[in-house]
């Protein structure tokens, strides 16, 4: 139905050799930005993807242990160590053609006008407006068919959540999504059952694939080839051996490189190929955006599941740094959140059309490092959180268990490890602050920062236009260019920078 | 020039492995490739915990549901990676020597129901409880995707087979 072809390196037999003029390294949202507008200007594109292809229906009748299986990296185990007074952090991503962007909820947001602001006034970032943004936004919001989420599309979950906000005196807002025939089916990490979700996979791809595009999956790339200052290609294994482990040689010949394999693995391709610069910036300042859940059980019957996935947010407390989201998991995943062992387990698993769910992400500073992992191939990701961070944590779980106790939860489920629903008396009292960081609970899908974009070559690995300082012809596209946190979902803002970078290589001439 | 993507769709696999979740039809997709090797150890000690973890005031939960995780696990396993499988060997294996050393007691395995039970509670609450939560996240999510338990949590399995429009 995407009319998307790919070249399953899996099913290549030995070695794998090939030309072109534009490599793009990784399928997901901002490589499929690149790979679009270069194959649309007439440029020979190759896309490299490490990951299967899975096609979005097929995806879409997974069960999620399936999906994280095939399509999340690590089997959604990915983690960052916490330093310090920091909890471990579940950092999630996509492995797979289209990479993180099938994994969203589908949540859109443009970078905030505030942000924009401190790029300009901190980092010299003059151009980046939101009036020059503005043609890169519309091109991207058309191609992903962004969308407000209707109210009647809210799930019982959210509509829950929303009363008790309105009950405690802020609003939820409506969120706009990258979908086109929604149905409301509350899954969309573990793939749509109508391909509704317009993921770069059945948005981008299929119209670099038109234009001559070629894309390839499974194939490792591990270093990039440079002659002197300048890219050449890459180099990799094609993971066409046994049980998918790396078995033929991978390489490609390529007049420009652009590295978009995700905020966690460009740094490591850039240590790997020699191309760390003069700022010592390479993988570091990176933002995760923790975030934490809080679960609520109602009396009435709530099947979460019925509705769209994320389809409201709060931003009252965006001068707190603060953001909330409307989310819903999996039954199965929801289940393994309940506390408890055996017979206690098993009566609280039996509620869960009887739970609601929010989130809320914390607008957090740079305390992330990329390391390369001396046992093994994948980085090793360390996060050291901001002491005023580390402190908004109870806050931020304070107002999500307050916002449904207002709407008449019988009791909440902190994100606190071992411990069991709270009442509301037993919440007011609860003592959030004295919560030892080992036994909170976190997670992260927007890894940003590690190659960010600035003025001078001392202070940043890439220029305002994705170029590696002291390169040429190599690029970097993804989220690794954000220069700061960006307090809301990054797919929207990643893909409209990739479309700026695009753009301009679309006007540089290649090298002969 | 190499062979187009082929992601298989097949009726059925081989032995008894769990394709079914409620409503996903047979013939639903899955990739066909090979699997990597898995640790022989993660299966008994998966199975040990489990069992208690998922025991109900009726005791273990029956064999043909813990069969058709422990297969199903294997399979996660053998396809999401060396990370996921270092994790949850690690998790369980430390649940198994952690656990008990926290009740003053050696071994997890061999143990009876109600000793495994206490050994668990008494582990999930500690400081060593991010152990136990990376086993039991992936046992959770594998063992409530059971058509039967599934449906004994409330699950209706709506939008599990693409086919489930309005």
């Amino acid at each position: 139905m995407s009319g998307l072809t790919v070249h399953a390196g899996h099913n290549h037999r030995g070695d794998l050799e090939l030309e072109t003029d534009v490599l793009v390294v990784g399928s997901g949202a901002s490589g499929a930005v690149v790979a679009r507008t270069m194959a649309e200007a007439g440029f020979r594109v190759l896309v490299l993807e490490e990951g299967p292809y899975i096609p979005a229906l097929t995806h879409g009748a997974f069960r999620p242990s399936e999906s994280l299986r095939y399509a999340w990296r690590g089997g959604g185990m990915t983690v960052a160590f916490g330093l310090g007074d920091t909890p471990a952090i579940n950092v999630t991503m996509g492995r797979v053609v289209g990479g993180s962007s099938v994994l969203t909820g589908g949540v859109c947001f443009r970078i905030p006008g505030h942000i924009l602001h401190t790029w300009r006034k901190e980092r010299g970032l003059t151009e980046f407006t939101e009036e020059r943004l503005e043609p890169y936004y519309a091109e991207v919001e058309k191609n992903l068919h962004v969308e407000e989420v209707p109210a009647s599309m809210r799930s019982r979950s959210t509509q829950l959540f929303c009363e008790g906000c309105s009950k405690s005196g802020f609003e939820a807002k409506p969120m706009r999504r990258n979908t086109d025939g929604c149905n409301g089916c509350g899954r969309c990490n573990f793939g749509c059952p109508e391909a509704a979700k317009m993921s770069v996979d059945i948005s981008y791809l299929p119209q670099a694939a038109a234009h001559g595009a070629e894309i390839w999956s499974d194939c490792l790339v591990e270093r990039v080839t440079m002659r002197g200052d300048r890219a050449v290609g890459v180099e990799g294994r094609v993971l066409n051996g046994p049980a998918g482990k790396p078995g033929g040689t991978l390489k490609v010949r390529a007049r420009r490189v652009v590295l978009a394999a995700g905020a966690a693995h460009t740094p490591l391709l850039l240590h790997r190929s020699g191309v760390s610069g003069v700022s010592g910036q390479v993988g570091k300042n990176v933002t995760v955006h923790p975030s934490f859940r809080v679960i609520a059980r109602f009396k009435e019957s709530v099947q979460g599941w019925k509705g769209s996935l994320q389809s409201a947010y709060v931003d009252a407390f965006e001068s707190e740094k603060l953001t909330f989201t409307s989310l819903f998991i999996p039954t199965s995943v929801l289940a393994a959140t309940m506390p408890g062992v055996g017979p206690a387990h098993a009566e609280k698993a039996r509620d869960v059309s009887r739970l609601a769910i929010f989130g809320g992400l914390i607008h957090d500073e740079g305390g992330g490092r990329i390391w390369q992992n001396p046992f093994g191939r994948e980085p090793i990701l360390t996060y050291r959180m901001d002491r005023r961070d580390r402190a908004s944590i109870p806050r931020l779980i304070r107002i999500m268990g307050n916002a449904f106790f207002a709407a008449g939860a019988e009791e909440i489920f902190m994100p606190i490890l071992g411990a069991e629903g709270v009442t509301k008396d037993a919440f007011e009292s609860y003592p959030l602050e004295d919560v030892k960081a080992p036994f909170i609970e976190c997670s992260s899908q927007h890894p940003l920062g590690s190659c960010r974009m600035g003025k001078t070559r001392e202070h940043s690995v890439v220029d305002t236009f994705g170029k590696v300082w002291d390169t040429r012809e190599l690029y970097v596209a993804d989220g690794g260019i954000v220069p700061t946190s960006l307090g809301v979902n990054p797919q929207i803002s990643i893909m409209t920078l990739a479309t700026h970078v695009a753009h301009n290589l679309r006007e540089t001439k290649l090298l002969g | 020039m190499a062979d187009l993507v082929t992601l298989h769709r097949r009726s059925e696999v081989e032995g008894p492995a769990p394709r079914t979740f409620l409503q996903l039809e047979e013939g639903a997709a899955v990739e066909t490739r090979e699997g990597a090797a898995v640790s022989s150890g993660i299966e008994p000690r998966a199975r040990a915990i489990a069992e208690a973890l998922f025991a109900t005031e009726a005791g273990a939960p029956s064999r043909e549901r813990l069969d058709w995780m422990v297969r199903d696990l294997h399979h996660f396993l053998s396809h999401a990676g060396g990370w996921a499988r270092f994790v949850v060997g690690a998790c369980t294996r430390l649940t198994c020597v952690v656990g008990p050393l926290l009740s003053y007691k050696l071994g997890f395995v061999g143990r009876s129901l109600e000793e495994r039970r206490a050994i668990l509670e008494r582990l999930e609450k500690s400081p060593a409880g991010l152990v136990f939560l990376g086993a039991r996240a992936i046992l959770c999510i594998v063992y409530y995707e059971h058509p039967e338990v599934a449906k004994e949590i409330g699950f209706d399995g709506l939008c599990l087979s693409g086919r489930g429009r309005k």
